[in-house]
């Protein structure tokens, strides 16, 4: 890995190292990372089609909720975390 | 709002071809497409550090010609990749919007012809398990390993289709551990299409097959023949996968079980058409009972039943990359030929009709050869989720069947199945036999295939990109 294209992202708060020209899921997945949202129950889900037709893998990404992770690039300081969808949907009584 | 005469959707095989062929004949064209790359994900270059096998390095050599070919008419050709059309407004406006972050480059495109090459994408059957992490489908898997990714230890490969062995071999390359390859066809199967198969198959295909099943052997991969995952266990993410026999039928035989120790397993059944878009824009397609699919309904020019709109590859019926190609550079003709710029009809010429021919028989005998048995579904538990995005459990849909839904629009307002961020995508493949089950009908008594209604946007967007394209 050249050092110049080398660089950290913050994954809840803790800096990953990460690689320029990697999405965010093959940068989490490479560092062991295998939850990326907990669904309303509360069950762990991780990137499936990896082509940006599931949405399984979505996640806060610069304080943005329902990123595709397998679709954005990292970046240099970019900060990402698990997304809890109970968290930051509408509560069961609106829906 | 970028005006041009041609707008392509989807930078793979066949849309770089049609966008390259319009622009060769004088259209001004826009190609969109959702990744940062062109290529598409048949074509996406491997980058794991490794020399290039000699599948990649021809793949390589196909992707670097279609790149070529859209650059030298560069003057002619806006790219816009990283946005994805969310809809298309009166047939003649697409609307965008950027993807993953990326900066806005154009929220609308207008244009006089529009050419649909949005691919194929897999086909899927849901099992206990299949929601853990480390759970992939087989193309999802083959383009992490293919970038240098192993989200595993131990892999587990299963289904059916050309992907398998595919990602067998990207496996192998890459280091990884496989435990087993589970493939549901039966080697009489193998037999009945492997002569169909062979007669349809350039000199290349047929050598690539050989190639692929030569490593598994060299690498000692366990193969088990008609077979399947029937459910994938574990707390965070996948620990251990089942596999279970299937009879002549391709049903599963009770108490025929093995557990495998896997942290990593990809299950997949082939490619479909992904037709969000010619739905939305009402193309008319029927449903190919020996592919198990909808196919978009098309002229010799790759015009649809709607007036200007085209579509081209294996968005519309999966032949694969050179077919997709060749489709894309008559659509692309076709529509510069329509807006006055001249040319050969190149749909005309015996040569190109008998090279689609062939690639239509070979793309039909696999999909008959990966198309999945029915039984399959009777390994879905009450406890399986069927619509991964609103979390649809079986018994929620039995639940919804019992109380009087008797079509799977009814189904989906019951209980919101199609309804999440995927649009339908998963479910829809299965919602109809699923329904057909909990209502104790068989397809032939109850012949209504149905499809989820298209509903926009078709992908989501931010109400900001909303916004933007109103302004």
């Amino acid at each position: 890995m050249p050092a110049e294209s080398a660089f950290t992202i913050l994954f809840d708060g803790r800096p990953i190292p990460a690689e320029d020209g990697r999405s965010v899921a093959e940068t989490l997945l490479e560092n062991g990372v295998h939850t990326f949202r907990r669904t309303r129950n509360g069950e762990p889900r991780g990137p499936f089609c990896n082509m940006g037709i599931c949405f399984e893998c979505r996640m806060v990404i610069d304080g943005h909720p329902n990123s595709r992770s397998c679709m954005t690039p990292v970046r240099p300081g970019m900060r990402v975390e698990t997304q809890h969808d109970s968290n930051i949907e509408a509560p069961d009584e609106d829906r | 709002m970028k005006t041009v005469e041609v707008a392509v959707i989807g930078g793979g095989p066949a849309g770089m071809a049609a966008a390259a062929e319009a622009a060769r004949r004088g259209a001004s064209v826009a190609l969109v497409e959702e990744s940062a790359t062109f290529g598409g994900k048949v074509l996406k270059t491997a980058d794991c550090g490794l020399p290039l096998s000699p599948i990649e390095g021809y793949e390589k050599r196909t992707a670097d010609r279609l790149l070529t070919d859209l650059h030298r008419h560069a003057d002619r050709i806006t790219l816009i990749p990283r946005h994805q059309v969310w809809h298309i407004q009166d047939g003649r406006v697409l609307e965008l919007s950027p993807v993953g972050g990326a900066p806005v480059e154009t929220r609308q495109v207008r244009c006089r012809r529009f050419i649909i090459a949005t691919g194929a994408m897999e086909r899927i059957r849901p099992f206990p398990g299949w929601t853990l992490p480390g759970v992939f489908p087989l193309g999802g898997l083959n383009s992490f390993v293919k970038h240098g990714i192993l989200p595993g230890k131990r892999f587990v490969i299963a289904g059916s289709g050309p992907l398998l062995p595919v990602l067998a071999h990207t496996l192998i390359r890459a280091g990884g551990r496989i435990a087993a390859l589970v493939q549901t066809t039966t080697h009489r199967e193998m037999l009945r299409h492997v002569f169909p198969l062979m007669a349809g198959m350039d000199a290349f295909k047929l050598f690539q097959g050989i190639y692929y099943f030569g490593r598994m052997i060299r690498n000692r991969v366990p193969i088990y023949n008609g077979a399947a995952v029937s459910r994938v266990d574990g707390e965070e993410r996948a620990e251990s996968v089942r596999v279970i026999r299937l009879d002549r039928n391709g049903d599963p035989i009770p108490g025929t079980e093995t557990e495998i120790d896997a942290d990593a397993v990809a299950v997949g059944f082939g490619l479909i058409p992904c037709t969000d878009l010619t739905r939305l824009c009402g193309c008319r397609e029927i449903y190919d009972e020996l592919s198990g699919y909808w196919r978009t309904l098309r002229n010799s020019r790759m015009e649809s039943s709607v007036d200007g709109v085209f579509v081209a590859g294996d968005g519309a019926a999966v032949k694969g990359y050179s077919a997709a190609a060749l489709e894309g550079t008559l659509a692309g003709g076709a529509a510069a030929l329509q807006l006055g710029y001249g040319g050969e009809d190149d749909s005309e010429s015996a040569a190109v009709q008998k090279r689609l021919k062939k690639a239509t028989r070979l793309g039909r005998a696999l999909d008959q050869l990966s198309a999945p048995s029915s039984g399959l579904l009777h390994l879905i538990s009450d406890e399986t989720v069927i619509c991964r995005c609103e979390e649809v459990r079986l018994k929620d849909l039995r639940q919804a069947a019992d109380a009087g839904a008797r079509d799977i629009h009814d189904l989906k307002r019951r209980t919101r199945t199609g309804m999440g961020q995927c649009q339908g995508r998963f479910c829809g493949q299965v919602i109809n036999e699923l329904l057909w089950n909990l209502l104790n009908r068989q397809a032939e008594d109850f012949p209504l295939r149905d499809v989820f209604t298209p509903r926009i946007p078709v992908k989501p967007c931010t109400l900001q990109d909303l916004l933007g394209n109103s302004k």
